[in-house]
């Protein structure tokens, strides 16, 4: 089984489909919170690398949910961007530059895995973790890194590409079961992005 | 004071992204750590960076932070307490 | 499943600029983190693990010194070929650059000098990224995809990081000291280091160890806070070992992550006596340079392989008496041992504990 979600600037693609559509706020991430009627308050905290990747998975889960029964440890995550947590980055410099007061809840967050994390906790998956820093999303790579740990014993992969730099959102995320001749599955995806994004 | 309790809890509100809680849905003696608010050791950090900027307060110990932010009474107690 | 050998190339920190810098060091039981003045963030003096004399361009610096040292082990045709890949381990090595692209010098500075596009992969997993780095760089070989794997850890200090740590007052005021009743935070480091993996020991002319097995697993617990239980860092820990021959029994010593903040080293004390081995000799190394982050993985690695190559087993600098509620068997003396069988760990912000397994190579 394959599944993808991608958060455009178009709205919200569920294996291709447009599903929902973007407010025209600044706080967008927070009203496809709502529209996708989540009820986790920590949502708020987080940054917009870790809200993105909450949003991918609840898309993907919100008519028929892949990690249903899976077992807490199956599951390996492969998530990459270009610019690492450059939002939370230029917030935290911002805080003891400018404010003179740096902040430890933005600090947490200046960290590109995070978003892994807290993926992990608000699911409660012991799986692998690895984040990649690439020039662009790459899904040769990505496959190339599922079929590692499919080899190694994971019996799920989530990959994804979430990037965020100056309010631009770029995130496209796929789940993958255990399977043969992944790498195929590159065209699809390929696709499944264009069409999010074109 | 009661007006600093109220400016208190909109700053909490504010500095920790607490979008869904409303100033009237914090009680003045409401344990503000372990209790629905879902607070955690990194909003104790953060709340001294509050007493900070907004009120020239320094803590240089989060152990001695327990007390005094355990409810918008302490919190507003410390602060009448020691600003100038 | 293939052979695959390890070998150190480059370790490069404030404690010494080599691998026998660093070995003649750590039995002088010095540290190379001193007090800096104005370094803090409203210009108190901070204690770190600093690194003199680089270029103003301290990450591009930093990285040619261990390319150079690159150059001088391993031959530069196997470089340049295509089945060597590099893989470069850290968090934030060139924020100077910011809002610029953060990366891409390191990467262009790898690509250009070995021609290498395509071929270069950035890891950057917090504090476990050395140890996911090695472990994917053995990946990569077991499965084929390359035959050499350079494994790169590198990270440096400035504000940023100075001022992150300090508003989570994680910062010790003294040299950091790991697993002991007094500790109370980390010492912040930086540090550039380099390992290389092949399925061919041929092309190690110095001392190289055997890689066994590595994983990671998520505590699914809190983004900065270690789990209370250990959960993570048991779990990899038992299917690194599980991945092998070797009982817990077997292993002869761990390389601890062992941060010296409160919870970091109660929770690993919790880790190794579920993954019965509290009795294992162990170390952390980060009183001698630091936390260095996204280099620390890679850095301790090439300690561990030090550790074998000498038949020694290093004191963890800064400890007297344990601090935790769990016995661990902290070593406190520098000693004379055959080191065949190690057990490297690390647990960083965000949940993760990466783990691997090395053994000495019966030459």
């Amino acid at each position: 089984m394959i599944r993808t979600v991608a958060i455009q600037k178009k709205g919200i693609f569920v294996d291709g489909k447009i599903k929902f559509f973007p407010s025209q706020s600044e706080q967008f991430l927070n009203d496809y919170y709502l529209m996708l009627e989540i009820n986790y308050p920590k949502f708020y905290k987080m940054d917009p690398l870790a809200k993105l990747g909450i949003l991918a998975q609840e898309a993907m889960v919100k008519d028929h949910n892949p990690f249903d029964g899976i077992e807490d440890d199956s599951l390996s995550l492969i998530f990459s961007n270009r610019s690492s947590s450059f939002d939370s980055d230029e917030k935290f410099m911002y805080s003891y530059s400018t404010l003179k007061s740096p902040s430890p809840s933005l600090f947490v967050y200046t960290l590109p895995n995070i978003m892994m994390g807290e993926l992990c906790i608000k699911n409660k998956w012991y799986g692998e973790n690895t984040f990649f820093i690439r020039p662009k999303i790459d899904f040769s790579f990505l496959l190339e890194q599922a079929k590692i740990q499919f080899e190694k014993g994971a019996k799920h992969c989530l990959c994804a590409w979430i990037e965020f730099k100056n309010n631009q959102v770029d995130c496209f995320m796929f789940y993958l079961d255990k399977g043969k001749n992944i790498e195929n599955y590159k065209d699809f995806l390929n696709l499944q992005y264009k069409l999010a994004t074109q | 004071m009661s007006e600093l309790k109220q400016k208190l809890k909109e700053q909490i509100i504010e500095q920790l992204n607490l979008v869904e809680v409303k100033p009237s849905d914090i009680q003045d003696n409401q344990p503000l750590f372990g209790s629905e608010l879902g607070l955690d050791s990194i909003d104790a950090l953060e709340f001294i960076v509050l007493l900070d900027s907004k009120y020239g307060l320094k803590i240089d110990d989060p152990a001695k932070g327990k007390e005094i932010f355990n409810s918008i009474n302490s919190l507003a107690a410390f602060i009448e307490a020691n600003q100038k | 499943m293939k052979s695959i050998y390890l070998s150190t190339v480059s370790l490069i920190s404030s404690l010494g600029k080599n691998k026998e810098e660093h070995h003649q060091q750590i039995l002088s039981n010095h540290s190379g983190i001193k007090i800096h003045e104005g370094k803090g963030f409203q210009g108190e003096n901070l204690s770190m693990g600093w690194i003199e004399n680089l270029n103003q361009n301290r990450a591009i610096s930093l990285l040619n010194l261990i390319l150079n040292d690159l150059d001088s082990y391993i031959e530069k045709s196997i470089l340049r070929k295509n089945h060597t890949r590099f893989i470069i381990s850290t968090t934030k090595a060139e924020m100077s650059n910011f809002p610029n692209d953060t990366f891409d010098g390191l990467i262009q500075c790898v690509e250009k000098r070995y021609d290498a596009q395509n071929r270069v992969y950035v890891l950057s997993n917090a504090c476990i990224s050395g140890v996911l780095a090695i472990n994917t760089a053995a990946d990569y070989i077991q499965f084929g995809l390359c035959e050499h794997c350079v494994v790169i850890g590198i990270d440096l200090l400035w504000d940023f990081i100075n001022y992150g740590f300090q508003s989570l007052f994680a910062v010790s005021s003294d040299i950091c000291k790991p697993f002991d009743e007094k500790r109370n935070g980390i010492s912040i480091g930086e540090a550039g280091a380099c390992i290389v993996l092949s399925n061919d020991f041929n092309i190690f002319n110095s001392f190289y160890g055997q890689y066994l097995s590595g994983s990671c697993s998520n505590d699914a617990n809190h983004i900065s806070g270690p789990s209370r239980t250990g959960e993570g860092l048991y779990r990899s820990i038992k299917k690194t070992i599980e991945k092998t021959t070797i009982s817990a029994q077997e292993v002869q010593f761990i390389s601890a992550h062992g941060t010296a903040t409160i919870f970091n080293d109660e929770m690993e004390s919790i880790a190794f006596n579920r993954a019965e081995l509290q009795n294992v000799p162990l170390n952390s190394l980060k009183a001698y340079f630091g936390h260095t982050f996204g280099a620390a993985g890679v850095l301790e690695t090439g300690i561990c392989l030090l550790s074998m190559e000498k038949n020694i087993l290093y004191r963890s600098l800064g400890f007297e008496k344990l601090g935790c509620t769990h016995s661990i068997n902290v070593i406190s003396e520098h000693k004379q041992s055959e080191v065949n069988v190690v057990l490297k760990t690390s647990s960083g912000f965000g949940g993760g504990n990466a783990t691997l397994l090395l053994k000495k190579s019966k030459v």
